[in-house]
């Protein structure tokens, strides 16, 4: 038996080794979730081979990616600075759009509050010199558009179409210091004519004893047929009485910031 | 009349550019006071005259209230300039820078005379005061900024 045994030794034990495997296999089967011990232990010889060899290859890694081989990261970079800034622009073209659908959402709804027909149209230039206070808009003769007519923002009043050629008007702005509106204190009713300053209006010929307290509103009173009634025009700020005057001085601080005009709407008929 | 058209673009390149200068910035640079006062020291009146007068009402067009304002101030300053050229080197830088300074103060003085004769709303005179040591500043920058353009125009020629 021994002799047959140690004959057939090599193939005996190919057998032997491979029911064992088997029947190993099938038994391990049948419990798959739990760890043996003996997997518990390689996992755990393993475990400080395994983090060592990481993170010596992690390192050799970035050692030559981030400071041998660089040219990927030289061409990478380049690549996002100009998606970057592909991206910025992108982004500004976005907020503008924004800011003006804004504005220009402002002004349909004062389009529609209005019972006179409107007509929006863009400031494109300034005056050529820092003296007088007009624009230059995108709107002419073409439109629709004559000389005489009020221009205003949702803030309030702007001023009047002084120039007009088939496709650009000038606006005399309302701060200009030959610009002239009567205009009446919305509180107390006080009249008097609105005239431009430069940067700021003032209220002339209101009567010392007319009531008129700073921050008082300021609105067009329809008279002079240029402006239609209940524009704003601007706030009271400051306010100078002297007994021996017959009229009180009184500043106006425009409602319209005219330094950032873009969009306007020109009233095409004054109403009452 | 090719010199009349060469300065009425001009003019009008430099008319167009001020007014695309935000106002928020409180002064713009004159530059058509330059081509005034450069038109003084070189063209003789019977074609700096009626130029200098086209160039002020071409400031009007896009400017103020009423036309020939400017075209007024500026046929007085190019007659004013006209008048003491002969006595001047008119090739030395300082002089133009000089000439700059003095004609921006005179420029005022005209314009509130101007406009309080003869236009009947009377505040202008206190912006035109206020507006002055600005515009002198701005006009002075031109001014050099000018004065290295020509020199830069002369040395293209000269390459040429």
């Amino acid at each position: 038996m021994l002799e047959l045994i140690r004959k057939y030794r090599t193939p005996l034990l190919v057998v032997c080794l491979v029911m064992t495997a088997l029947l190993i296999y099938s038994s391990r089967l049948r419990k798959q979730p739990e760890t043996t011990l003996f997997e518990k232990a390689i996992l755990q010889l393993a475990s400080p081979m395994q983090r060592g060899f990481d993170t010596s290859t992690s390192n050799i890694s970035n050692l030559w990616q981030h400071y041998l081989w660089l040219i990927d990261t030289s061409q990478e970079n380049d690549r996002l600075l100009g998606e970057n800034r592909q991206l910025r622009n992108k982004l500004d073209q976005v907020r503008e759009i924004q800011l003006e659908n804004q504005r220009l959402s402002a002004l349909l709804a004062l389009r529609e509050q209005l019972d006179i027909p409107t007509l929006p149209a863009r400031v494109i230039a300034e005056d050529a010199t820092s003296l007088f206070q007009t624009v230059i808009i995108d709107r002419g003769l073409e439109d629709g558009l004559h000389e005489g007519l009020p221009v205003m923002v949702p803030e309030g009043v702007v001023g009047r179409i002084i120039r007009c050629s088939a496709r650009q008007s000038r606006v005399l702005l309302a701060t200009d210091a030959s610009s002239a509106m009567a205009v009446l204190v919305q509180r107390s009713r006080a009249r008097g004519i609105c005239r431009g300053r430069g940067q700021s209006l003032t209220l002339d010929f209101a009567l010392a004893k007319e009531d008129i307290v700073t921050g008082d509103r300021i609105i067009t009173s329809g008279n002079g047929g240029i402006f239609p009634k209940g524009l704003t025009v601007g706030n009271v700020s400051l306010i100078q009485t002297n007994e021996l005057d017959l009229f009180q001085s009184v500043v106006v601080t425009p409602a319209v910031n005219f330094s950032r005009l873009e969009e306007v709407l020109v009233l095409l008929e004054n109403g009452p | 009349m090719k010199t009349l058209f060469f300065y009425l673009i001009l003019g009008l390149t430099f008319a167009v550019a001020e007014t695309l200068v935000p106002q928020a910035l409180f002064v713009k640079p004159n530059l058509l006071l330059l081509l005034i006062l450069t038109l003084g020291l070189r063209e003789q009146v019977i074609l700096g005259g009626p130029l200098s007068w086209l160039l002020g009402c071409l400031q009007d067009a896009l400017s103020g209230t009423s036309l020939g304002l400017y075209g007024l101030v500026y046929l007085i300053l190019y007659l004013m300039v006209r008048s003491i050229a002969g006595h001047l080197n008119s090739e030395s830088p300082v002089l133009l820078l000089f000439l700059v300074f003095a004609s921006t103060l005179l420029k005022g003085l005209i314009l509130i005379f101007t406009l309080g004769f003869f236009a009947e709303h009377g505040t202008y005179w206190r912006q035109v005061l206020t507006a002055i040591p600005g515009q002198l500043f701005v006009n002075l920058l031109a001014g050099l900024l000018f004065l290295q353009c020509s020199a830069w125009l002369s040395r293209y020629r000269r390459h040429l």
